[in-house]
């Protein structure tokens, strides 16, 4: 197990390597970061060549790519504005390194990076995380329920539902919610739901107001993920319903609910721990359409107010981080698995 | 349909290969299954219906989609008022100004929402089937290439797809489309980036799609590919092509491919909707297609900011929208399970 652990490290290192260098490379194409100072007319020469220096932007892109990850602090770079050999002023580098944490600042929010970061990601692990523990149980509850009556009018009608819900685009659900739940029942005098931001302008920023502003948002992530995950769980369900040793079980003369909860629902949740493993890191990405529908001040929301301007630092940063965090939880979604289940293989 | 007239064409090749006999059994039992199922049967209905509104557009749409009657603006007919109570017309002491020559109403400048979606079935239907073949082509051949040649080449295209995978879908195509917009917007003429952004204003801003949706989507269909080529490479067949001379590019694409379309197609077809949802997405934050060319996804975007006066300008078009995609997705679950028995019952 100890071998097996540090051969997947082994090879998600240079996976992380890799992707850093694409994110990179990506960052280089996608133009140049100063570029919006050109039409400035308060920029004087001078201050685009200090800014150049500062940044290292002359540098070889072998080096720059060594002091984007590792940092250029104390680095002294000189620069000769006339190219007359006569250096006209030193400018030392200040950059941390992407590898402890310095991504610079975002041009959009005028702050750096991480701080951007750390104000939009707790929102949206928020939303995430609780769309996403509501999307397993229900799922989880559905999926078992209807493997229990396969082929009845019951599991019919939860296979129909599901998949007119899977096939339906989030905007559908989300206007259908926003439509029922706030418009309708504000116009029939029930109490209605808000449709935007995570608190009321107006009001206080009270826990009751946070968690109304949470429901339609998560309810239409969470019913979209509900129909696809129920489905897996059904299958995997019936698979293993249908196995020798369930049969073996109930021959024993174990008690059904027995059977379906120890036996079955343990065998069956083991592909339910790839599912989760390889979903976590898209909580940290935020559910970009929903984000943008019910204007929810997350990370997906963040991410396409980036790209408006194209703020090149804010936008590897994300991207980067997103990449990572797949990387590293797929490695922990193997380790998980090989523990869970004896019969894979280690090499 | 479009699939599934392209598989009819292919039992010649297949005859090549088996017994004829059998070779001729395998598609036209698979057609008798398809057309057994009732969803899948409704769902090439809708599509082959889609195909027919998008190809008479000119005819079917009553008003030219791009005029704008700015005294119309936000009409609604009659039957609409009645479907959502709080559109109340002016006569009664509303807002809603009644015009029933538009059959689904007019949007905020005064365009026929009903010439809108009919000619917008154009555009998800490029997408839906002009869409995969940038993803079928890089993913087959990458693996065809790494399932038929193994060794060194397989692990280096592997771990590509796993690189890729590390890259959130969504946010990636994203952020190609706000390069490809950024950096294709003024080029010098004479370059590729010039000729590229010509012909994707020709289309309408649907080139940089498809490419952005191919780029970002090939991965799945080369594991697949991948997965098929090891399990046919080792097969009698493939040792008698080889036998009797023939050379690698042959049995790749002439005994190989053709044995494993099946799962191919069926892969195919599940995700067209996925395409088209990235479409809808795309054109709902303004990065899609150009205007005045509608696309559901824009014309919900347009509608979703006066939801509560008027939800039938945002509703229609995403109704629209998931018919499309449920009708996808049942052609798809139909054709897996006629053209791959062996899935049948396990999910």
């Amino acid at each position: 197990m100890g071998k097996y652990i540090i051969q997947r490290v082994l090879q998600a290192v240079p996976l992380v390597f890799i992707i850093t260098l694409l994110v990179f490379i990506l960052m280089k194409i996608s133009g140049d970061p100063l570029g919006y100072l050109a039409q400035d007319p308060r920029v004087t020469e001078r201050d685009r060549l200090v800014l150049r220096a500062k940044y290292g932007l002359d540098d070889p892109l072998a080096m720059q790519f060594v002091y984007w990850v590792f940092g250029d602090k104390g680095l002294e770079r000189q620069v000769d504005i006339e190219k007359d050999g006569e250096i006209d002023f030193t400018v030392v580098g200040e950059r941390n390194g992407i590898i402890r944490g310095d991504f610079g600042e975002s041009i959009r929010f005028r702050k750096p990076v991480t701080e951007v970061i750390g104000q939009f990601l707790p929102n949206t692990l928020l939303l995430g995380t609780t769309a996403f523990v509501v999307t397993i149980i229900l799922s989880l509850v559905i999926g078992v329920f209807a493997a229990l009556r396969q082929y009845t009018l019951t599991d019919n009608i939860i296979t129909a539902g599901t998949f007119i819900t899977y096939s339906m685009p989030v905007f559908l659900l989300a206007l259908i919610l926003v439509q029922i739940f706030s418009i309708q029942f504000r116009r029939w005098g029930l109490p209605s739901l808000p449709v935007s931001g995570m608190y009321d302008p107006r009001g206080d920023q009270s826990v009751d107001e946070l968690v109304r502003h949470m429901i339609l948002p998560v309810a239409s992530l969470a019913l979209i993920n509900i129909a696809g995950w129920s489905r897996y769980i059904r299958s995997t369900m019936l698979e293993v319903i249908n196995s020798d040793y369930i049969r073996t079980a109930r021959a024993k003369g174990i008690s059904e609910r027995r059977v379906i909860f120890l036996h079955a629902l343990k065998n069956a949740s083991l592909p339910l721990v790839t599912l989760i493993g390889l979903n976590l890191p898209f909580i940290l990405s935020g559910a970009v359409i929903t984000e943008t529908i019910f204007s929810w001040p997350g990370m997906g929301y963040m991410y396409i107010n980036a790209l408006d301007q194209f703020d090149a630092s804010l936008v590897v940063a994300f991207v980067l981080m997103i990449a990572v965090a797949v990387v590293v939880f797929q490695l922990l979604t193997d380790v998980v698995y090989a523990w869970l289940d004896p019969r894979i293989r280690y090499d | 349909m479009a699939v599934l007239e392209q598989s009819g064409n292919t039992p010649g090749m297949v005859v090549q290969l088996n017994e004829k006999r059998k070779g001729e059994s395998l598609w036209v039992e698979s057609w008798r299954r398809l057309r057994r199922n009732k969803a899948a049967v409704v769902g090439g209905i809708i599509i082959l219906l889609n195909l027919l509104v998008s190809i008479f557009a000119p005819v079917i749409a009553l008003k030219p989609y791009d005029k704008q009657v700015l005294v119309d603006n936000n009409a609604a007919p009659e039957w609409v008022t009645k479907v959502f109570p709080n559109m109340k017309p002016r006569e009664e002491g509303g807002y809603v100004t009644v015009n029933n020559s538009y059959p689904l109403g007019a949007d905020q400048l005064g365009r026929d929402m009903f010439s809108r979606i009919v000619y917008g079935t154009r555009v998800s239907l490029t997408v839906a089937f002009v869409g995969p073949l940038v993803s079928i082509l890089i993913g087959t051949t990458v693996g065809l290439i790494a399932g038929y040649f193994g060794g060194i080449l397989d692990n280096l295209l592997m771990r590509l797809v796993e690189i890729m995978y590390a890259f959130p879908t969504l946010l990636f195509i994203i952020l190609l489309m706000t390069f490809f917009r950024t950096s294709f917007a003024n080029p010098e003429a004479g370059t590729l980036a010039y000729t590229l952004g010509q012909i994707d204003l020709a289309s309408g801003g649907m080139l940089f799609i498809f490419i952005g949706i191919g780029l970002t989507s090939w991965m799945q269909m080369a594991r697949l590919v991948r997965g098929q080529v090891l399990s046919v490479r080792e097969q009698e067949y493939i040792e008698a092509a080889h036998a009797m001379g023939a050379q690698t590019g042959r049995v790749m694409f002439g005994h190989i491919l053709p044995n494993i379309l099946g799962p191919l197609i069926v892969a195919e077809t599940l995700t067209i909707p996925t395409y088209i949802s990235y479409e809808a997405f795309l054109s709902f934050i303004g990065l899609g297609v150009n205007p005045p060319t509608p696309s559901w996804g824009s014309m919900i975007a347009e509608g979703s900011r006066t939801i509560s006066s008027y939800p039938n300008q945002a509703i229609f078009p995403a109704l629209a929208l998931f018919l499309i995609m449920f009708a996808f997705n049942f052609l798809g679950d139909g054709l897996r399970d006629a053209l791959d028995p062996r899935m049948r019952g396990v999910d």
